[in-house]
């Protein structure tokens, strides 16, 4: 942090052209989030950031029981915000373009697994098999701002709720002109145009097997980058580890040989901004990283090449791989010495 | 005669010692400066005294005793890793530092303690297979700068008490 | 059978130098460890038991930990000290309880050992210079 400032602050002075950045720190949706945001709209920007933030939170979560998502699990039928029942639709998409792999009706599941609260444990293959049977996005109506869930149902955006929060910043910063920012939720990042000094952000990705330690490093200029991995969340029962992400099929964290994906999509760049900000790369991002751990690495690459969406991966496979899709081959630079085997694939 | 002098003195010098450590757990520092390993270092003045008046190989038959002893007393073989390494780290040093002309007594039991306390965060690393116990260092070392002065205050008084014995030093 | 002469018995140049060169010793250590740690920002607590790395959790919100090691149970709390978090072993059921004496500690490179239970709490950083920010 102190080099990138000093490196800015440097870079000030042979440019004269922007300034220290506008540096903040908060603590939501469970996660810790980051912000620089250059330019002489950098504090306002900030300071509309946060406010927005907080305003998500209050709206998506699932354990502030005044949130729609609260109400609609309780109720079972809701009526919510447009960008509420747009978000439920975008998520609605994403688990029928998966087949189901990422599906946000996986909530009781994840509480059965003690997830979502303080204890975990080992639910027993009777529950988990009744749960299941509720497990299904594709049956949730999403009708206007009418929406309905199917009997017992729940749904939690813990999947794709920081992504769309991502898309929102976004939206924010383009609607204040910054040009240059660096926001970072909880490990999900958006990158916004060019560090200053015009050359790319650079983009560590964290190594599952040595969390200090970076796989490589991308660099990154308006993009989204997002990784699940089953390292970021888990619980050690009877000496077997049980990490957080849930395969729907089975109800049981994915064994795909898979230990982290990184999404890599395009920002979304200038679109008509109604009166809400609908879902867009950062959702798709955040929904398919835990969509693409969960099929593991051959559909992974079936599905980037296939399913008509744009974006990138980076896998890191429990076999000691690291295999990056063509599209991010010029801008992924391997660590050395991690003792990772290095594949891009096309 | 001189070997079975020299045993006794070392078994006397040993027993000393054992009564030193156990005296100063009376009086732990802990309640001061509260870190692992901070104490007096009485039994350190042993040492000293069987360096300047027995040399290095008796000092280090009376050293193994007293660790072995202590660790066998206290029930904790754990115990001895510790005591051994903290304790051979500062009899090397002590050595070493006794050579050096302008060093007196007070000089080479600073260094000796310093060396116990560094001898014994070396072995506290071995123990938890990481780097941890370093951040102890920067505190341990002042305290062993006072340790060691006093230690070396005693031992002081005691050489100047000794001196019309007709003492032969080695 | 040689003979040295009778030690040195008063305080010398020397010994203030040998004192002086221990804390010396001790001051750059201190720095070492401190190297590159930056206060004020968010920093992560690596808890190790037996050399491995057991648990990494940031200090971001006031809780309680229990770890439990070679039959030993100790309490951690993580609390808000200053503009930061600090962390301590509040409760221990080994001998000697030194890692409850030690007390809290809130900056980059300090630690907590606990040598009966084979377990350590470092403080480390949660930025890298090299980069301007880390995924995953």
């Amino acid at each position: 942090m102190k080099k990138m400032i000093t490196a800015a602050l440097a870079l000030c002075f042979l440019c004269a052209c922007s300034q220290e950045p506008a540096v903040g720190e908060l603590f939501a949706m469970d996660t810790i989030m980051d912000f620089s945001i250059y330019g002489s709209q950098g504090e306002a920007a900030l300071v509309q950031t946060e406010e927005l933030i907080r305003e998500l939170e209050a709206t998506l979560s699932r354990t502030d029981e005044s949130s729609e998502i609260s109400k609609l699990n309780a109720a079972g039928s809701a009526r919510v915000s447009p960008q509420t029942a747009a978000l439920l639709a975008s998520a609605q998409e994403y688990g029928a373009a998966t087949a189901g792999a990422f599906d946000v009706t996986i909530a009781p599941v994840a509480n059965a697994w003690g997830f979502t609260g303080e204890k975990q444990r080992v639910p027993g293959q009777e529950e988990l098999e009744d749960l299941l049977a509720l497990v299904d996005s594709s049956a949730i109506t999403v009708e206007g701002d009418m929406v309905t869930l199917s009997p017992g149902q729940m749904v939690d955006l813990g999947g794709i709720a920081k992504g769309y929060t991502s898309d929102c910043v976004e939206a924010v910063l383009r609607q204040m002109q910054v040009e240059s920012a660096m926001v970072v939720l909880g490990g999900n990042v958006y990158a916004h145009g060019e560090k200053p000094g015009n050359t790319p952000w650079r983009v560590g990705v964290r190594d599952p097997q040595n969390q200090e330690a970076y796989v490589g490093v991308l660099e990154l200029q308006d993009a989204y980058a997002i990784t699940s991995g089953g390292y970021q969340r888990y619980f050690e029962q009877d000496g077997i580890v049980y990490h957080h992400i849930l395969d729907p099929d089975t109800g049981c964290p994915a064994e795909s040989g898979l230990l982290s994906v990184t999404v890599v999509a395009p920002a979304n760049g200038e679109g008509e901004q109604g009166a809400f900000t609908q879902p867009g790369n950062g959702a798709m991002c955040d929904a398919f990283s835990t969509a693409l751990f969960v099929m593991g690495e051959e559909r992974a690459l079936d599905f980037w090449r296939e399913s008509g969406y744009t974006f990138d991966l980076v896998l890191v496979t429990e076999d000691g791989r690291v295999v990056v899709t063509e599209g991010l081959a010029q801008q992924f630079s391997p660590e050395e010495g991690t003792g990772y085997v290095y594949e891009t694939v096309s | 005669m001189r070997s079975i002098r020299q045993l006794t003195l070392c078994a006397v010098l040993t027993a000393m010692a054992l009564a030193l450590s156990y005296l100063e757990n009376l009086f732990p520092l802990s309640g001061a400066i509260a870190l692992p390993g901070v104490k007096i270092g009485l039994a350190n003045i042993v040492t000293v005294f069987a360096l300047y008046v027995l040399g290095p190989g008796p000092a280090a038959l009376v050293l193994t005793a007293r660790c072995l002893l202590g660790s066998l007393f206290a029930g904790n073989m754990n115990a001895l890793f510790f005591s051994l390494l903290g304790g051979f780290c500062a009899m090397g040093t002590m050595m070493l530092l006794r050579r050096v002309r302008g060093i007196s007594v007070y000089g080479v039991s600073i260094g000796g303690a310093a060396a116990h306390n560094c001898g014994q965060v070396a072995a506290a690393m071995v123990t938890l297979g990481n780097s941890a116990p370093l951040y102890y260092l920067p505190v341990l070392l002042p305290v062993g700068v006072a340790t060691g002065a006093v230690t070396g205050l005693v031992s002081a008084c005691l050489f100047q008490a000794l001196s019309r014995t007709g003492l032969h030093f080695k | 059978m040689s003979t040295r002469p009778f030690p040195k018995l008063r305080p010398t140049v020397g010994d203030v130098l040998v004192g002086g060169a221990v804390l010396l010793l001790a001051v750059l250590c201190g720095l070492w460890l401190r190297g590159g740690g930056e206060d004020g920002r968010t920093l992560s607590a690596v808890v190790s038991i037996d050399g491995a790395e057991a648990d990494r959790f940031l200090l971001v919100k006031e809780e309680e930990r229990i770890y439990k090691s070679r039959g030993y149970t100790l309490h951690i709390r993580v609390e808000k000290s200053g503009t930061g978090f600090s962390v301590a072993v509040t409760d221990s059921d080994c001998p000697g309880k030194d890692c409850v004496h030690t007390g809290a500690i809130s900056r980059v490179g300090q630690s907590v050992v606990c040598l009966p239970a084979r377990l350590s709490i470092q403080l480390t950083g949660t930025q890298d210079g090299s980069v301007d920010a880390v995924i995953g």
